[in-house]
């Protein structure tokens, strides 16, 4: 199979985070300090990037600024010229630190907020720690870095969808980015006290359209779909393993981050093999590759150029084969498992899951 | 914070928006538009238009030096629904 080169390379230095959030996008068994690679390893890893044409790095975890290594990452792919994007929750984030980075060649910073409210925040991530996010919002931001604000949507802070965008015009961000929860690992065990109710996402999408419309470019403000609640399923990432590669904390690479929940297949590591033989030889990254691995519905359907199947790590969580159709999708014979948690969600009891 | 789109004349100068460059890739033989959240790679006219981009010039600059590339009928339309297209994804924004 001819493969053309990645684009993206998100590198998670560390799971070591001080939130514990209910969506927390990191596999469900955390890698430990122990087990993380050193920063001479994930030197060799960015020289290989830089080698199959990497362009732009996400540097994310956990929380990357626990990782020490962090601005030596930085200066490493500045040297390569590859773009450098820092995810972070902002805390542990002082002015020095943020200094130090952009003078490595930081070029963007995403910073996560669990809502408006300190009282939402601390429900989502176990803590408040509102204020200190929002202090390092405010030196980011004089700082001149681009700063993007992340918010995770889902039924505890739909509500406050209007405040959370105002809360970004006043700290005067350049971009606000509203993603609706997918539910994968920590998300789906947590799924039915995190759904919203049609209503409620629907009230919400209305307040952000018209938001939209009144600042008018004012601030880059982008609304992320949630699969569960929409019709037809989403290209998972442009198609498995066909412009980003993930390296996690151990040196495991997967096609995406949800992808570690996929049992079936074993995920090579940059410790014993090329990113090179990786990404263009391993069986788990030409597993799902052009439409061949497709079962019906899928293989004969007329979308499938358009979703290529939905979402595998979906597909795997929720029927335990990751070659079925996405099961958000309604041409599924498995769309009932979601069509059920939907239904549970709206009258569940059920007690919050919080990441240790 | 950038300008909204509302004060946009054809002296209004335009800029890359900050953390937006663009970069030479000699294996994919295209320009890239880098940004934080996303990587277009452009066509041959997009590229066109950005390397124009440069804090500098003004629209009416832009237009009269593609203009003097080519005959084009569609170019005043096309041009501005390039630009408009790119100020509201916030590849570009107007200098202050």
């Amino acid at each position: 199979m001819n493969v053309s080169n990645p684009y993206t390379l998100t590198m998670e230095l560390t799971h070591r985070c001080p939130l514990q959030c209910l969506y927390c996008s990191n596999p469900m068994e955390l890698v430990s300090k122990d087990s993380e690679l050193s920063l001479l390893e994930w030197i060799s890893v960015i020289d290989q990037a830089a080698k199959l044409s990497v362009v732009q790095a996400n540097l994310t975890g956990g929380e990357p600024l626990a990782y020490s290594g962090l601005p030596k990452i930085v200066q490493r792919l500045k040297k390569h010229d590859i773009y450098s994007n820092l995810i972070t929750s902002g805390i542990g984030l002082t002015e020095s630190a943020l200094e130090e980075l952009i003078e490595c060649g930081l070029e963007s910073i995403q910073i996560s907020l669990q809502s408006a409210k300190g009282r939402t925040a601390e429900l989502i991530a176990g803590w408040n720690a509102q204020e200190q996010k929002i202090a390092a919002i405010e030196f980011a931001v004089r700082s001149k870095i681009p700063v993007a604000l992340n918010v995770v949507l889902h039924r505890h802070n739909l509500g406050e969808v209007a405040e959370i965008i105002d809360l970004a015009v006043q700290l005067g961000v350049r971009r606000l980015e509203l993603a609706n929860t997918q539910f994968y690992g920590f998300a789906l065990a947590n799924a039915e006290n995190l759904l919203p109710t049609q209503k409620q996402m629907d009230d919400a999408l209305s307040i952000y359209d018209t938001k939209k419309k009144q600042l008018n470019g004012k601030l880059q403000l982008s609304w992320i779909i949630g699969d569960y609640l929409e019709s037809s399923p989403k290209p998972c990432m442009g198609g498995w393993a066909s412009q980003h590669i993930v390296v996690s904390a151990d040196g495991t690479a997967y096609p995406c981050l949800a992808a570690n929940a996929i049992k079936t297949l074993t995920f090579p590591s940059t410790k014993e093999r090329t990113l090179e033989w990786i990404w263009k030889e391993s069986p788990s990254f030409n597993a799902f590759r052009g439409f061949d691995w497709m079962v019906e519905p899928c293989r004969t359907c007329e979308f499938r150029e358009k979703d290529l199947g939905g979402c595998r790590c979906q597909s795997f969580l929720l029927t335990g084969d990751a070659t079925q159709a996405d099961p958000v999708c309604k041409l599924s014979p498995h769309h009932h498992i979601v069509e059920e948690t939907i239904s549970k969600a709206e009258t569940s009891k059920k007690e919050l899951i919080y990441r240790l | 914070m950038a300008d909204g789109l509302d004060n946009i004349v054809k002296e209004s100068v335009l800029q890359l928006a900050p953390g937006v460059r663009l970069k030479d890739d000699e294996t994919r033989e295209a320009k890239l538009l880098l940004m934080p959240e996303c990587i277009v790679k452009l066509n041959h006219s997009a590229t066109e238009v950005l390397e124009l981009v440069d804090g500098n010039r003004t629209i009416e600059n832009i237009y009269s030096e593609l203009a003097a590339r080519y005959e084009d009928e569609t170019l005043h339309k096309d041009l501005a629904e390039f630009l408009m297209d790119a100020l509201s994804r916030g590849w570009i924004e107007l200098k202050q």
